[in-house]
């Protein structure tokens, strides 16, 4: 009998082993897969940061407050770099002409958009510095057309003579 | 567009349709002596005025400043015993002048005015008196903006009427931009209009373009004497009378402005490029909008240069 128990004892560890290899797999294979689903996420973040990432051609347009991509996240620039196609190094000097900079999650910069403020742009341009599209004129870059609304409030506000001929009409 | 149902929705016949842009053309007097309260029915000139009222509901009981026009008291109580709302009213006028002598007649020194050339500015501090003109101005106004130039081109006769001998459009310009610089009170802000092109003088406007010149170097002048006094002294101390030893610049860098409306609108003057109107000396409605642009900008900058 005794011997029996010991034949059956005997014949059960190849049974535990491979449970056991069974179970070690299965735990791997789910380590594995958490490990799959956080590197998507992973990637999802750097796409949505990707998508934040907005390069500049202009040096001396650089806000001052804003952190550059590299003092906000260096060890994603590489991969934020490639996925935006430039394939540059962002982690270069700032005299590089492209300036990627981030602000939390906030775009404050863009090519087409001056970082410079409304009033900076308006001070540095004068009426003579439109131009035209066809017969739509274009004021200079980045200052805002005056609303009617904006008009009026302004107008109302002082007392106010036209001198002049009917092309003062 | 001073006078639109909805901002949000300005028609064009609101901002472009002949009854408006006619108001007090050719001599027709609008409502000015009506509103009872207009010294500019007492200018030379009266019967070519128009007058607005615009209203702004500024204030109901109680304290609360009213922005802007502090000048006058233009303000129409509506009382109840509990509450008052106050309609505050400034002026929106409108009065025809064509030539740039009269400009200068208008901003004349108020002694006899027979100098032909420029006197420049006056000393700072120095007791003067103003015109009637002005006094009227000063009186009912704190904006003068000035949008003329095209009669001296194509009415040039008009324009040279009892001028002095060998003036040009450039010197008689030139004189009145120093005038008005001369004689404006500090409380008066003043924007000079360049003017743009008639179309029967295509290729023949090089006088046109000489005053516009003139003016563009008169306030680039005046921008540079306010920026580097230095080189202002200078200049004034090799340029004047040695009886002139008074600091002469009354710095008016923020309130006698440019709007270079002939600069931009001569890109869209002539042949299929014209924005054409309903004559040969006006433009349609974007060369108006343009021109409205072009004095909110440099009113608002000179705003801001104050605050500087």
């Amino acid at each position: 009998m005794m011997r029996q128990h010991g034949t059956r004892r005997n014949s059960l560890v190849p049974l535990v082993l491979v449970l056991s290899a069974l179970l070690l797999f299965s735990l791997n294979q789910i380590r594995r897969q958490n490990s799959i689903l956080s590197l998507d996420k992973q990637s999802v973040q750097q796409q949505d940061v990707a998508k934040l990432i907005i390069r500049s051609n202009s040096t001396t347009s650089t806000p001052v407050a804003a952190p550059t991509l590299t003092e906000a996240t260096t060890s994603t620039s590489a991969t934020i770099a490639t996925s935006t196609g430039t394939g540059s190094n962002n982690s270069s000097s700032s005299s590089s002409t492209n300036t990627t900079m981030i602000h939390d999650d906030y775009v404050i910069h863009h090519e087409l958009i001056s970082p410079k403020s409304t009033a900076d742009l308006i001070l540095n341009t004068s009426s003579s510095d439109y131009k035209w599209v066809g017969k739509a004129w274009i004021p200079p870059q980045g200052v805002p057309v005056f609303t009617p609304s904006q008009i009026r409030a302004y107008f109302t506000k002082h007392n106010i003579l036209i001198l002049g001929d009917s092309t003062s009409r | 567009m001073i006078n639109a149902k909805d901002l949000n929705d300005v028609k064009l016949k609101e901002i472009d349709e002949a009854q408006t842009l006619n108001l007090n053309k050719d001599g027709k007097s609008t409502s000015c002596a009506d509103f009872g309260d207009r010294k500019i029915v007492h200018l030379a000139g009266r019967n070519y005025i128009a007058c607005i009222n615009l209203e702004q509901e500024k204030q109901k009981e109680g304290g609360g400043e009213v922005v802007g026009a502090d000048k006058h008291d233009n303000i129409m109580n509506n009382s109840t015993t509990m509450t008052t709302t106050k309609k505050h009213v400034t002026f929106f006028d409108h009065g025809i002048l064509y030539c740039y002598k009269t400009l200068s007649w208008m901003w004349r020194d108020d002694n006899t005015d027979d100098l032909a050339g420029p006197r420049g500015p006056r000393p700072s501090g120095s007791s003067w008196t103003m015109n009637s003109n002005v006094q009227i101005f000063e009186k009912d106004y704190d904006m003068i903006i000035i949008a003329m130039g095209i009669w001296e081109l194509s009415q040039l006769s008009t324009c040279t009427m009892k001028t002095h001998p060998n003036s040009t459009v450039s010197s008689r310009l030139a004189v009145a931009l120093d005038r008005i610089h001369r004689n404006t009170p500090n409380s008066l802000r003043v924007v000079f209009r360049t003017s743009a092109f008639d179309t029967r003088y295509t290729d023949n406007d090089q006088s046109i373009r000489d005053a516009n010149t003139v003016a563009r170097y008169f306030f680039e002048e005046m921008r540079q004497n306010a920026s580097f006094p230095e080189i202002r002294d200078k200049d004034n101390t090799d340029h004047h009378d040695s009886s002139d030893h008074e600091p002469s610049f009354m710095n008016k860098n923020n309130d006698f402005l440019l709007v270079d409306w002939g600069a931009v609108m001569d890109k869209r003057s002539f042949n299929v490029d014209r924005i054409t109107g309903d004559h040969p000396a006006h433009y349609g409605i974007e060369a108006r909008t343009l021109f409205i642009q072009q004095l909110m900008h440099e009113l608002v900058k000179a705003d801001l240069m104050k605050t500087m």
